[in-house]
């Protein structure tokens, strides 16, 4: 066993730069997601501005949440993965600089252009043409430095982390531009290129696989790196993550049209989008059950280590939601609970339980690393980011199931004349309470992430130049 | 036609897939291929190849 020090070194600056940005988007995006709660507890806080109203805030707060934050910590991770596991340097400082100040004006223009009401109206996808554009740019390079850092690796194999990132950067520009194909008929308008159930029909298979890659496989490519590495073993069955790779990309494509039942588009569509999506519980399991089981023999590291306990309950979370998700692409089911708060709870269940969670722990886990520091300034503060992330996910997903329950029920009900029992605002009024728990639920989880920026500025301030930089040396022959 | 023949090119595909992964020829390529987290980092590689040397040699016994 060998170990010499290269004279080359890692590009942890961009890793660095994409980490920091991740806890600050983070506040930011959840600390909005907080707000526009309480305006569902208090309606006045809507302050009578255009600017400030629900409509248009709620799409930058999923932006923010998705793009700014999730994405953050995906650029971050995924260039740190891809260097180390292939023991080089990425192939260009200039182009991985390009894509953190291109993502960080993507993200400026939607905190600019959503509240002046300037949208697509296709969701998740609201930007305008010029933002899309520029996302679009940004979006490619990214695609470039990655793979051109996977030819030029120094290592015999693609680690199986890769091969996730990798199919979430090249999908993900897939649905983007299909997706985004318009006719702008001035500088913020523009019409999509699709008209009726044929325009629904490619939204959703957009917006299910930014579910399905931006969010999904993305982060298990967070997962294949930062559990085995932290757990210090290595992943359960690598045959397992090379089957849970093939079936889910496989799959995942096909489920969109659950967005859609009960709805224009052809019956046939629905009912293959319903197989789809309970067909897909198996490649989620696998994964879940892969990532959990590296853990075997080792549950007592949960114990002392909760940035191994965000990594777990993170998979948990993830297995809830992935059987959660085909339960209600169930056409019955589905009646009862679309358009439902239910719905919202779903959705929550995944981006704070799984996604929020696994970026958290692999954050805590990559800052000190790429920081040349031991640990996290306080592994205290991590324990308490734990639970204030774990309780404000419970609050918010259980009401959101006695929310959206009780609106479906209200809704369906009728009396035996066939006219409605209970008028909208009667369903309203009784998610009351559960809007209220809701945005306490929201406020645990947000005020988590100021724990984590406090213990982010003590780790950093603590990093001395040249510690940072001998952390970043590439060390190879280690095996 | 087309459609059933989709369905027949992806299965053939997916047992083709598991043939290839859990083929025995595999095995070595894979047990590397694993371990790659912790190639670069000497402090990790040495506790994981002693934990495994510990789970083998109680395997043993």
């Amino acid at each position: 066993m060998s170990t010499a020090i290269s004279p080359t070194a890692y590009n942890y600056k961009v890793v660095r730069q994409f980490a920091i940005m991740t806890v600050v988007w983070g506040i930011l995006g959840m600390g909005l997601g907080v707000f526009i709660a309480s305006q569902l507890v208090w309606p006045q806080l809507n302050l009578d501005l255009p600017w400030t109203t629900f409509g248009r805030l709620r799409p930058l707060h999923t932006n923010l949440v998705i793009f700014a934050f999730g994405g953050c910590a995906l650029f971050a991770t995924s260039y740190y993965v891809v260097q180390r596991t292939c023991q080089t340097r990425l192939i260009s400082d200039s182009l991985a600089a390009f894509t953190f100040w291109g993502w960080q004006a993507v993200i400026v223009g939607a905190l600019i252009t959503l509240p002046m009401g300037y949208t697509t109206t296709k969701e998740y996808a609201e930007l305008e043409w010029p933002i899309a554009i520029l996302l679009a740019i940004v979006w490619v390079t990214y695609g470039i430095v990655f793979f051109g850092t996977i030819v030029k690796r120094k290592t015999k194999h693609i680690y199986v982390g890769n091969w996730f990132y990798g199919a979430f950067i090249v999908v993900t520009a897939m649905l983007h531009i299909v997706n985004h194909m318009s006719l702008p008929v001035s500088l913020f308008k523009s019409y999509s290129a699709y008209s009726g159930a044929t325009d629904a029909m490619i939204q959703w298979w957009y917006g299910h696989n930014a579910v399905g890659f931006f969010l999904t496989t993305g982060f298990l490519g967070m997962m294949y790196y930062f559990v085995p590495k932290q757990a210090e073993r290595p992943i359960y069955s690598y045959r397992l993550s090379i089957v849970h790779f093939w079936a889910l990309i496989t799959l995942y494509i096909w489920a969109g049209p659950h967005h859609l039942h009960y709805t224009a588009l052809p019956d046939w569509a629905q009912s293959l989008g319903m197989a789809m999506s309970i067909i897909l519980l198996a490649p989620s399991w696998g994964g879940m059950i892969n990532g959990m089981m590296t853990l075997s023999g080792a549950w007592h590291k949960l114990r002392t280590d909760p940035i191994l306990r965000f990594l777990v309950v993170s998979l948990a979370f993830y297995g809830m939601s992935t059987f959660e998700g085909p339960m209600m692409a169930i056409k019955t089911v589905n009646s009862l609970s679309h358009y439902t708060d239910w719905t919202i709870g779903h959705v929550h269940a995944g981006a704070l339980g799984w996604v929020a969670m696994i970026s958290i722990g692999a954050l805590y886990h990559l800052i000190p690393k790429v920081y040349g520091r031991q640990q996290m300034h306080s592994i205290g503060l991590i324990n308490a980011h734990f639970w204030l992330a774990t309780i404000g996910t419970v609050l918010y997903i259980a009401s959101m199931w006695v929310n959206g329950i009780t609106q479906g029920l209200m809704w369906r009900a009728i009396n035996d004349d066939g006219t409605l029992t209970y008028s909208f605002v009667e369903a309203l009024q009784a998610s009351h309470p559960g809007f209220i728990v809701r945005a306490l639920g929201g406020a645990f989880f947000a005020s988590g992430m100021l724990l984590m920026a406090y213990n982010v500025y003590r780790t950093v301030r603590a990093s001395k130049p040249a510690e940072a930089e001998a952390a970043a040396q590439i060390v190879v022959g280690a095996h | 036609m087309i459609r059933g023949l989709g369905t027949v090119v992806v299965m053939v595909a997916f047992i083709g897939l598991a043939l290839w992964v859990f083929s025995s020829r595999r095995k070595s390529e894979f047990d590397e291929a694993t371990l790659l987290p912790f190639a670069d980092d000497p402090e990790a590689i040495k506790h994981v190849e002693q934990a495994q040397a510990r789970a083998s040699r109680s395997n043993n016994e």
